[in-house]
């Protein structure tokens, strides 16, 4: 069996490493998201790992105080997840000014927020399930 | 010195429990057995003045407590790290940190032993 490729001898593959989304809940917005790579896995295993893993014992318990704990836990991963995934925004601005990353965090919309952690997450390869920790 | 000891037996700990089957240490099953003192769990609070013993073990690997709990992002990360590197030829040990070449060969140790003990 032959393979074809339509790449001709000498020319090389051009694999961007991050990807352009536009926004659904907000159609003027488009952000930029990092792709994920073996490097930037181990980055995001040593910043999150013992946080989805509280969020695992916490979850699983009866106590009220626990879930609470829970979800503080979870919305500080949140925060992870953009910080590290998302590298830039446009169509945007927070209080006149052009919207960041990090000013997307502290003061943007939470829907927004809420979708680009979404595009993160499906970027990293986490099923609905793992999505919902 | 005791913090690098401590260090590199969490990493053994983590490199073994991977290798394992994890389905009976998952948080939801153990709390709602009723287990999580019992394994003395890392996120149980007041676990530590009780007495140490074996909680999980695999070949001559032995946590005294719940392996989950115990096991470090820092960990996990090496071993991530350590199986991208054999993957990319595990070559070019020159330009490591002294911590990363410290742990690949512990890494490396615990993976030979896990082959050699299949092979018996």
């Amino acid at each position: 069996m032959t393979m074809k490729s339509s790449l001709r001898l000498g020319e090389a593959m051009n694999y961007e490493s991050r990807s352009r989304v536009g926004s659904k809940v907000r159609p003027e917005v488009t952000f930029t998201l990092r792709r994920m790579s073996v490097e930037r896995r181990v980055d995001l295993t040593r910043r999150l790992r013992e946080l989805l893993q509280k969020i695992e014992f916490l979850e699983s318990g009866s106590n009220p105080r626990e879930s609470m704990e829970a979800a503080l836990v979870a919305a500080e991963v949140n925060q992870i997840y953009l910080s590290w995934g998302l590298a830039a925004i446009e169509g945007l601005e927070i209080d006149g000014q052009g919207a960041t990353p990090e000013s997307l965090i502290s003061a943007g919309p939470e829907d927004l927020c809420r979708e680009i952690i979404a595009a993160i997450r499906a970027e990293c390869g986490l099923s609905e399930a793992e999505r919902k920790n | 010195m005791r913090t690098e000891r401590s260090r590199k037996k969490k990493l053994i700990i983590a490199f073994h429990f991977q290798s394992s089957d994890q389905a009976g240490w998952k948080c939801v099953t153990c709390r709602a057995a009723g287990l999580e003192r019992k394994r003395r769990c890392g996120f149980v609070k007041g676990l530590r003045d009780e007495p140490e013993r074996a909680i999980w073990a695999r070949k001559h690997v032995v946590a005294v407590s719940c392996p989950k709990s115990l096991i470090s992002a820092d960990s996990l990360a090496w071993i991530e790290e350590f199986y991208a590197w054999k993957l990319a030829g595990g070559i070019d040990c020159q330009t490591m940190s002294a911590r990363q070449a410290d742990a690949f060969a512990v890494l490396e140790r615990e993976l030979a032993t896990q082959r050699r003990s299949v092979n018996e």
